[in-house]
């Protein structure tokens, strides 16, 4: 069992939080801690699933209080890089999280997308 | 009937160590049911979680109940507890994902009343991945 990590870096301008390890609700409620301190400062965030070993909720839930911020206010945005066929890209699949927040199946390709104007 | 029960504190540290536990268990029957092993994990969790989330509220912590056994090709998840039951808890912070999940997940029967609470789940172990009997 590995315990979860948030990685952030900031990389070419954007925030990237890198999920490893098991994420549940035995360590919440660190990644929206983070992320709410990213968009304290008004900023784009990519949140990088291609790594995590177990997802939950507790994460589908950060990641619609991120698409939530980021429809309100324009300064902020989230996008999301998790492989097609993962099961991080299922699980937004199943909550409809993948209508409201854009996806990319790699890092390279989520940094080359457009930024909100 | 062999299987698993499990009596511990509704405790989130709890969570994962359960999810192991049942995980262990379907792969020592079956190892090469990788597949539902996903879809296990992730309902066993979000049943738990929903324990220590909304079962007791405003009162010392109580018990999350952990019943596993298998029926047949059927792995059958029982999780219980004896707090308010669903009619009286506070609603889901997170917009209800951990529900939707579990019912997206498992054949799901939920039984829930103001002291007691049960969520049974059953998985189907794919024929490719049951271990027969040498």
């Amino acid at each position: 069992m590995s315990v979860g990590e948030v990685i952030v870096e900031r990389v070419q301008g954007v925030w990237v939080f890198t999920l490893r390890g098991e994420h549940d609700i035995s360590i919440e409620p660190t990644f929206q801690r983070r992320l709410e301190q990213a968009f304290d400062a008004g900023s784009t965030v990519i949140v990088d699933l291609s790594e995590v070993e177990f997802m939950d909720s507790s994460v589908l839930r950060t990641l619609a209080y991120g698409a939530e911020q980021a429809a309100r206010h324009p300064q902020h945005d989230i996008g999301i890089v998790a492989p097609p066929d993962s099961h991080a890209r299922r699980l937004l699949a199943i909550t409809g999280i993948d209508k409201h927040i854009s996806i990319s199946n790699t890092r390279a390709d989520a940094l080359a997308a457009p930024s909100p104007d | 009937m062999e299987g698993i029960q499990e009596r511990v504190p509704a405790t989130k540290e709890w969570v994962p160590k359960l999810r192991h536990a049942v995980l262990g268990f379907l792969s020592a029957h079956h190892p090469n049911a990788t597949q539902v092993a996903g879809d296990v994990g992730l309902a066993v969790t979000e049943a738990t979680s929903n324990v220590v989330r909304h079962a007791y509220p405003g009162r010392d912590r109580g018990e999350i109940r952990l019943d596993v056994h298998l029926h047949g090709d059927l792995l059958v998840v029982a999780v219980s507890d004896d707090g308010v039951g669903f009619a009286h808890a506070a609603d889901d912070p997170g917009g209800g994902f951990g529900l939707r999940l579990i019912r997206e997940l498992a054949h799901t029967q939920i039984r829930s009343e103001a002291g007691r609470t049960r969520v049974e789940m059953r998985f189907p172990i794919p024929q490719s991945a049951v271990a027969r009997d040498a």
